[in-house]
């Protein structure tokens, strides 16, 4: 624990009179949603809140009591393999989708698991050529008597949360492009804001708003702008026109200022001197805005500002991972922030009002730049390991996998850490000519990951984002473990990919308790609370595709654990 | 012995034909040299007997029958090695920018590569033999009845052999794995390209079986030399010193083991071209305007009227050893009418090659398809083809499909499988590329329990 103490006393206090880190703002959202973010019982969105801190206010199961945790139910999804959602809960009614499409979405009774209404979309038969990295659907989002969520086959659905009738569904994007919706929308005020997934196609990403009556369109933002517009010259010829920039991760949002925060995917194709310039010398020729964060104004979708963090993209270091916003105590200064664990390795913190680039350190083993000048904004390139056609770089940290992939992290306004699932996975890449087909691989790469350098494939790391500096570390023995969840019970819960499920003590890192759930975690366990009684949650069911593209190490994951998907409900 | 097998590689119409016109059109406007003292420079391929190789002792029909056109001109012999996987691509890289003057074993066929080319006068025929041991009898279709035939895969005495109920086919990949299966017993007989299975057969077989020529549309072809439109000059010059060289060509077609095409009859002729016709819904040949009959055949029955903008026949191009069947623009039309299953938006082509085989073997083959699967397939299949998941596992094609390997493969990149996840890859990535891709695959295969 680095922080200084007057920090995590002061989230403390904040704690106490709020529900959660950036929930004391009434009147922002939906008002049912808003309803919801006041209890500390529930867990009402994805990231539990707007700031996706994945942060639990609750504190019945603690680090002392941690030990007793027992199983309270467990429920079949119906489909197996790359099940990441994360359940939400409303009263108590917990609501999950499964994969493959999603195959079903049920309601349960959060209590025992008994269904209350299970929805089956009818999805395209042929989506799945359509979706680079396996077939799941990371969660549903409530508002307004609604569940809201997004199919593989690029269509937003609105169910009646009571009765889990169809109210309307809208077409978000073709996804016969290469495109398919993988995350749950992000509700403001009344609108349902989605991305769509499709970097790896060629697609040209974009933020779109959907009305919550109807499921029409209200806005729609390219994520790379088109020819006129500020930031197209950062794209050599028309390579802009499929450029990826793909915001397939889940939205932020900040009701102080009404700003929406979005990742954007790595640009397309990946061989670079389809784009730029090929080289580490790019110029002007930065790919906007693709590896990137979007700052968006909620009610338009005008992008405020936005950061790069990874220009002229040329290792698959999609940018999307989900911003963490908080408001933390840097060099004495409370300063509201904007976190991301990177794919490209470092961590970021932007003040979240200004955009401005605070800090950014490698929190795994970097090695393709030397360092971020933040003055700049700028990564400083080592151009031995940029990949082109005619060059093959070797020995590039981190790999495609990224520092960390879509696994999401938390954040503990009470310890001040950001708990992250780390890959310490190296890559050879060398760019290659490539063809654009819509509806097909947009890649133009040849890349071989390799184990990373030291002991460990995985870790679970405690990092101070004030001073970039880790708490404590736990060396896991593969990578692609599952995401993070923190409470003020002082604990800290992930599965990791060979099936375990851990709660650790959130200041030491100390192991207090696990349990064999059977197939690997990818997703981000939640807790709530109905009648007065705590659970904690996770959804099981390890993936199949983005394995099959980490060569031995990936054998290593598929040989650990079955496909599974089964939600497991753990109570005192 | 290496034998090229795949037709569409070499000359792959439909999609390479329209790369660069504009180019070709530039290049093949250059002035002509004069070249009455230079030698006679001919594009042969260094590696693929009986037509041609760098051996000294068996250079092969067409560097021999080279030299003594040359010899005839008056001027020195000098072959220009071009390996031939891509025929229209060297000609238009070697033939039409004046690398070489004329390139050997190029069907006769004035549709193919269009006006750009001129040709010689037919310089050989070629086609498809049945090939069975002495005492079998074997001399028509019907004389298969009840047998096991090997037959190439994706060529047209595969189609031709697909309606017929009480034929038992060995497919095979090449002409080698053909003969290899008479000689083990594995098939009674064996119907492929005929002047490999002679040159096999005499080769390393020492004469052991009959070589019997069949006959007939989309069968046989003839082959010639081609030049560039504007070499009419030496075109007809090379055309004067063949109409010399007859018995040299005899003499070199028999030392060669070419099979002397005649024997069938030709009401069985008749039967083999409608057999194919109904057949024009398989992904590969047999198309009916796929075999550009050869109206100077001695033999050929069928009316060339039937192919008015026929490709000519892939197989018969005389430089592609073991080469299969139709034309790719046949192909194209027969699988719209396959109307296989959608597989992404309307602009994919579902267009299975005509003539699919792997790419021979080569370290280099093997190399280049590696390099295509790492670049394209890996990111599902795994870097190498290694990864851990049994169903996305390629290394496994062989024990999943068997002999069906090769079919398996083209029918599955070339259409997908999109309700598992495998999307078309047609147009993406060519026919040359996929025989290089499954020369990889075929490489890495896990060998059966």
């Amino acid at each position: 624990m680095t922080t200084p103490r007057s920090t995590w006393l002061g989230y403390l206090a904040g704690v106490a009179v709020a529900a959660g880190v950036l929930a004391a703002v009434p009147a922002f959202a939906d008002d049912a949603l808003d309803q919801a973010l006041q209890s500390d019982n529930n867990w009402p969105m994805y990231g539990r809140t707007y700031g996706n801190t994945r942060f639990s206010p609750l504190h019945q199961i603690t680090d002392q009591n941690v030990s007793q945790l027992k199983l309270a139910y467990a429920f079949q999804l119906g489909a197996l393999r790359s099940n990441e959602a994360t359940p939400i809960v409303i009263g108590d009614t917990l609501y999950i989708p499964s994969s493959s499409g999603p195959r079903s979405v049920y309601a349960l009774d959060a209590r025992t698991g008994a269904m209350r209404w299970q929805y089956q979309p009818i999805i395209a038969e042929d989506f799945e050529p359509f979706v680079c990295c396996d077939l799941d659907s990371r969660g549903v989002t409530y508002a307004d008597g609604k569940i809201l969520f997004g199919t593989l086959d690029g269509r937003l659905i609105a169910l009646d949360a009571k009765t889990g009738k169809e109210v309307w569904k809208t077409e978000v994007v073709d996804y016969k492009q290469g495109s398919a919706i993988t995350s749950p929308p992000l509700v403001v005020k009344h609108l349902a804001i989605t991305g769509f997934a499709g970097g790896e196609y060629g697609v040209r990403g974009a933020i779109q708003a959907f009305d919550l009556d109807t499921g029409k369109l209200a806005w729609r933002t390219y994520t790379i702008p088109g020819p006129g517009e500020p930031g197209n010259d950062t794209w050599k010829g028309d390579s802009w026109q499929h450029g990826g920039g793909a915001a397939w991760q889940v939205g932020s949002y900040d009701p102080q200022t009404n700003t929406v925060f979005y990742g954007t995917s790595n640009p397309g194709p990946w061989n670079a001197a389809v784009r730029s310039t090929g080289t580490s010398d790019y110029g002007t020729l930065t790919n906007l805005y693709t590896s990137s964060t979007l700052a968006l104004d909620a009610d338009t979708g005008k992008i405020k500002w936005a950061i790069q963090q990874t220009p002229a993209e040329a290792w698959d270091y999609d940018g999307v991972n989900e911003n963490v916003l908080a408001d933390i105590t840097i060099d004495g200064q409370k300063t509201p922030v904007m976190m991301k664990a990177d794919r490209d390795g470092f961590f970021f913190v932007v003040n979240r009002e200004t955009g401005k680039l605070i800090s950014a350190k490698p929190f795994v083993p970097v090695n393709w730049a030397t360092g971020y000048d933040i003055a700049k904004g700028r990564p400083i390139e080592d151009p031995a390991k940029r990949p082109r056609v005619d060059y093959k770089a070797t020995d590039i940290c981190p790999s495609w996998m990224g520092g960390k992939n879509w696994q999401p992290v938390s954040f503990n306004p009470q310890t001040g850490l950001v708990y992250i699932t780390t890959n310490n996975m190296c890559q050879d890449m060398q760019a290659a000519e490539v063809t654009y087909r819509r509806g097909t691989f947009y890649l133009g790469n040849d890349a071989a990951v390799n184990p990373g350098h030291g002991d460990h494939l995985g870790q679970l790391l405690a990092l101070d984002p004030a001073t970039q500096k880790p708490a404590w570390t736990i060396n896991l023995p593969l990578p692609w473990n599952g995401g993070t969840m923190t409470t003020a019970g002082n604990l800290v819960f992930f599965g990791d990919i060979m099936g375990q499920f851990h709660a650790l003590d959130a200041k030491t890192g100390k192991s207090l308790w696990q349990m064999n759930v059977g197939s690997g975690v990818g997703a981000g366990p939640m807790t709530f609370a109905v009648d007065g009684k705590q659970y904690v949650a996770i959804l099981v069911g390890r993936a199949e595709s983005p394995p099959a593209y980490m060569g031995e190490v990936g054998k290593k994951i598929i040989a650990a654990t079955p496909e599974g998907g089964t939600l497991f409900v753990f109570s005192l | 012995v290496r034998w090229r097998l795949l037709w569409n590689r070499r000359w792959p119409w439909s999609v390479a034909a329209c790369i660069f016109p504009a180019l070709v059109a530039l290049l093949s406007a250059r002035p002509v040299a004069a070249d009455e003292a230079l030698p006679l420079r001919l594009c042969v391929d260094p590696d693929n007997l009986p037509f041609s190789s760098t051996s000294t002792t068996t250079p092969g029909f067409y560097v021999e029958l080279g030299r003594e056109i040359a010899g005839t001109l008056g001027r020195p012999f000098l072959p220009v090695w071009v390996p031939t996987y891509y025929t229209k691509r060297q000609i238009r890289l070697k033939l039409l920018v004046g690398q070489c003057d004329g390139f050997v074993g190029v069907p006769d066929d004035p549709s193919f590569m269009g006006p750009r080319l001129i040709f010689s006068k037919p310089i050989v025929q070629l086609g498809y033999a049945l090939v069975a041991p002495p005492g079998m009898a074997i001399n028509t279709p019907q004389d298969l009845r009840g047998r096991r035939v090997a037959v190439q895969f994706s060529t047209p005495p595969q189609d031709l052999l697909a309606g017929a109920t009480d034929v038992q086919t060995v497919t095979v990949l090449s002409p080698e794995e053909a003969v290899q299966d008479l000689e083990q017993g594995k098939a009674d007989a064996a119907f492929i390209w005929g002047a490999s299975a002679g040159w096999l057969n005499s080769s390393t077989l020492h004469g052991a079986y009959r070589v019997v020529p069949f006959p007939g549309d989309h069968m046989q072809w003839s082959a010639a030399i081609a030049f560039p439109k504007d070499r009419s000059e030496l075109r007809d010059q090379v055309d004067h010193a063949l109409s010399g060289l007859g018995a040299t060509i005899d003499r070199l077609t028999a030392k060669y083991d070419f099979p002397v095409p005649a024997p069938v009859s030709v009401p069985v002729n008749a039967e083999a071209a409608n057999t194919v016709a109904p057949n024009a819904s398989l992904p590969k040949a047999g198309a009916p305007d796929a075999g550009a009959p050869d109206a100077r055949a001695p033999d050929a029955a069928a009316p060339n009227a039937s192919a008015p903008n026929a490709g000519p026949p892939n197989a018969g191009a005389p430089n592609v050893g073991a080469p299969s069947a139709g034309a790719p623009n046949a192909t194209a039309a027969n699988s719209e009418a396959r109307a296989a299953p959608a597989g992404g938006d309307d602009t994919q082509s579902q267009t299975t090659p005509a003539g699919f085989a792997p790419a021979p073997p080569t370290a280099q083959n093997i190399a280049a398809g590696h390099k295509l699967f790492n670049e394209i397939c890996s990111h599902c299949h795994g870097p190498d083809a290694v990864q851990g998941e049994q169903r996305r596992n390629l290394r496994l094609l062989r024990q999943r499909y068997g002999d069906e390997m090769p079919q398996t493969f083209i029918t599955t990149v070339t259409h997908g499988r999109v309700n598992k996840g495998m999307p078309n890859w047609s147009g993406i990535i060519s026919t040359d590329e996929f025989s290089k891709i499954l020369a990889f695959l075929t490489s890495v295969q896990e060998p059966g329990s």
